[in-house]
């Protein structure tokens, strides 16, 4: 009798093992993000360099931050408070040796609107711009009309510019020489793969080489990237609780779904597709990264407090990525972050700069700190900057993570 | 003894083959539907005034900046669009099964049409007085922005179209100080962005 319930015991054993077991395979990886830092909101402009390190603008120039030990690198010298703005669709090259960036409207005394009088164009217009990591050198592209640009995997920089009811895209140089112009149909997004040209149009997924004879690969869909071998294309399509995430092979004209139920715009970087999933459907957080080698999805678990309300706006490694929320707030969210060393907001402080009054005020609204020079007319010195910087510094923040806006109001 | 009916073998062979060559020639029919692909045309042009389209021997009836579609046979053709007073365009490709192939064309003048002072006075009365201050071309070189100053001393601005038909050029609108965005929703893109980047144009309200 003992022997029986033994076995019996032995078999639930096994069995409550097996389940665990089987539990443990099928159950989706799990990310888990201890914190979720505020950060500027400057860093919309953000873009991965490596795996720790990102670039963005604070307004005064391009800025290199290892979000994982907090040190930053100012890249640009020599522009002014406001100088760089408007700078948005910031992106690296693939040898990490150039920025590419895009103005609308630089200010009117700026270096960056003297480099694009040198070349006869008007400065208020708007403009992509190539920056070199290696020497500093910054110059604008000046053809007209430049409605997209982005590096593709040769290194070359390619331009959608609008003309007509054609558009065209060019190919430059990465050191900015047009290397040709191609006539090509109506695109909301493209990528060139090798010596043909993937376009997103209301006719479908075209594959052209000469924008003449265009073959249609797919149904209307919205491109996300290229694979890395260049052999495939991620595309998202459908529409709301049937929007999916689907790889589209360009040799075999095939397609697999990959993610179902998405929402908001998905992320691709390099391997890693960086997605979300609607919070009603998904046990643990609605956020979630993809890898295309493994094929294998991976839950992000956020902390509760703010987990709704964001939507992704970069993936920075497939452990890392910035988040917005419905008020235009941005968060950094990844598993080794250091804290961003930002004041906090209603800091203050009142600064004597050889005898004129400056007060210091990080208003959170604009996000920004307010140098007020008082009744000041001349424009913000170099000596008054340095003295805001140090000041920073010395309460423990670092002024590159500081966009800063000058008022000279009492 | 009632005699047994006999089995008409001749006519079971004669449905038997009909029903046969029917199966095939609906097979083959089916076949056949399944070995076509769709050639697609958009022409870039600003109206079809003098122009010949074929596609292998077919002529076709083509639309400016519309799309024109026809289903074909797989195999090799050659598409070949000509106008007057435009470079011929002319090219072969293969259609294979199940292939959908869009051709955006986008016609060139052999020539710029041609514009000064002495024109744009003669176009209607309300250009006469008014002093060309500079002008340019947009769109496929059919379209003109022509600056002014008027007889007041206004800087003033016309907008020109080229008819292909008339050959001659025709006020779109004009004299202007400034448009609303909405009404150069239909001029080329780049007339509409040179518009809108100089001031020219103001937002609806």
């Amino acid at each position: 009798m003992k022997s029986k319930q033994l076995q019996i015991v032995s078999v639930g054993i096994v069995f409550i093992v097996l389940l665990y077991v089987i539990s443990f395979i099928t159950k989706q990886p799990h990310l888990n993000i201890p914190n979720v830092y505020t950060v500027p909101d400057s860093f919309a402009s953000a873009a991965p360099l490596n795996g720790s390190t990102l670039i963005y603008s604070n307004g005064r120039s391009l800025v290199e931050y290892n979000y994982q030990t907090g040190s930053t690198r100012a890249l640009l010298s020599g522009a002014g408070v406001d100088d760089l703005n408007t700078l948005d669709s910031l992106s690296v090259s693939p040898d990490k040796q150039r920025l590419l960036f895009h103005t609308t409207g630089v200010p009117d005394g700026s270096s960056l609107a003297s480099k694009l009088r040198d070349q006869n164009v008007d400065p208020s217009n708007d403009y992509w711009w190539i920056f070199s990591l290696q020497s500093g050198d910054l110059h604008p592209l000046v053809t007209d009309n430049m409605l997209q640009a982005q590096w593709d995997k040769n290194g070359q920089i390619s331009v959608l510019s609008g003309t007509s009811s054609n558009e065209k895209i060019y190919l430059y140089n990465p050191d900015g020489a047009e290397v040709s112009a191609t006539a090509v149909h109506l695109s909301n997004n493209y990528f060139v793969t090798g010596n043909q040209y993937l376009l997103e149009t209301t006719d479908g997924i075209l594959e052209t080489q000469d924008g003449v004879l265009n073959h249609v690969l797919f149904p209307q869909q919205t491109l996300l990237g290229l694979t890395a071998d260049n052999q495939g294309v991620i595309a998202a399509q459908g529409e709301g609780k049937d929007r999916s995430i689907v790889q589209l092979n360009l040799f075999k004209k095939s397609q697999r779904t990959l993610i179902k139920g998405i929402v908001n715009q998905p992320l691709l970087l390099n391997g890693t597709i960086f997605y979300q999933t609607d919070t009603n459907t998904q046990e643990s957080g609605a956020f979630a990264s993809y890898n295309l080698t493994t094929h294998k999805a991976t839950s992000w678990t956020l902390p509760r407090t703010i987990a709704d309300t964001l939507q992704p706006a970069a993936l920075l490694n497939p452990t890392a990525a910035l988040l917005v929320d419905g008020q235009g707030n941005y968060y950094e969210a990844g598993t080794s972050f250091a804290k961003p060393s930002v004041p906090p907001v209603g800091y203050q402080r009142t600064l004597n700069v050889n005898g004129q009054t400056v007060r210091l005020n990080y208003d959170g609204s604009v996000q920004a700190l307010l140098v007020n020079l008082g009744l000041q007319s001349t424009p913000v010195s170099s000596d008054q900057l340095n003295m805001v910087y140090a000041q920073l510094q010395k309460d423990g923040y670092n002024p590159d993570l500081v966009s800063l806006q000058i008022v000279t109001e009492e | 003894m009632q005699r047994q009916p006999r089995i008409n073998i001749k006519l079971v062979v004669a449905c038997f083959v009909i029903l046969l060559l029917g199966g095939i020639w609906g097979a083959w029919r089916g076949y056949e539907a399944k070995q076509k692909g769709t050639v697609s045309i958009i022409l870039d042009a600003p109206d079809t005034a003098n122009l010949k389209a074929t596609l292998g021997t077919t002529p076709l009836q083509l639309k400016a900046q519309n799309k024109v579609s026809t289903v074909v046979h797989k195999g090799y053709y050659t598409l070949t669009v000509s106008k007057t007073g435009y470079r011929s365009f002319s090219r072969s490709f293969t259609v294979h099964t199940g292939d959908t192939i869009l051709f955006n064309i986008p016609l060139q003048r052999t020539s710029l049409p041609s514009f000064n002072t002495a024109i744009f006075s003669s176009l209607s009365p309300a250009t006469a007085g008014a002093d060309v201050l500079d002008s340019q071309y947009f769109g496929n070189h059919d379209w003109l922005f022509v600056s002014t100053i008027a007889s007041s001393g206004n800087n003033t601005f016309y907008i020109l179209r080229y008819d292909d038909v008339s050959g001659r050029w025709v006020i779109e609108t004009g004299p202007n100080t400034i448009m609303s965005q909405s009404a150069t929703s239909s001029y080329p893109r780049d007339l509409q962005q040179y518009l809108q980047s100089n001031n020219y144009t103001s937002e609806d309200s």
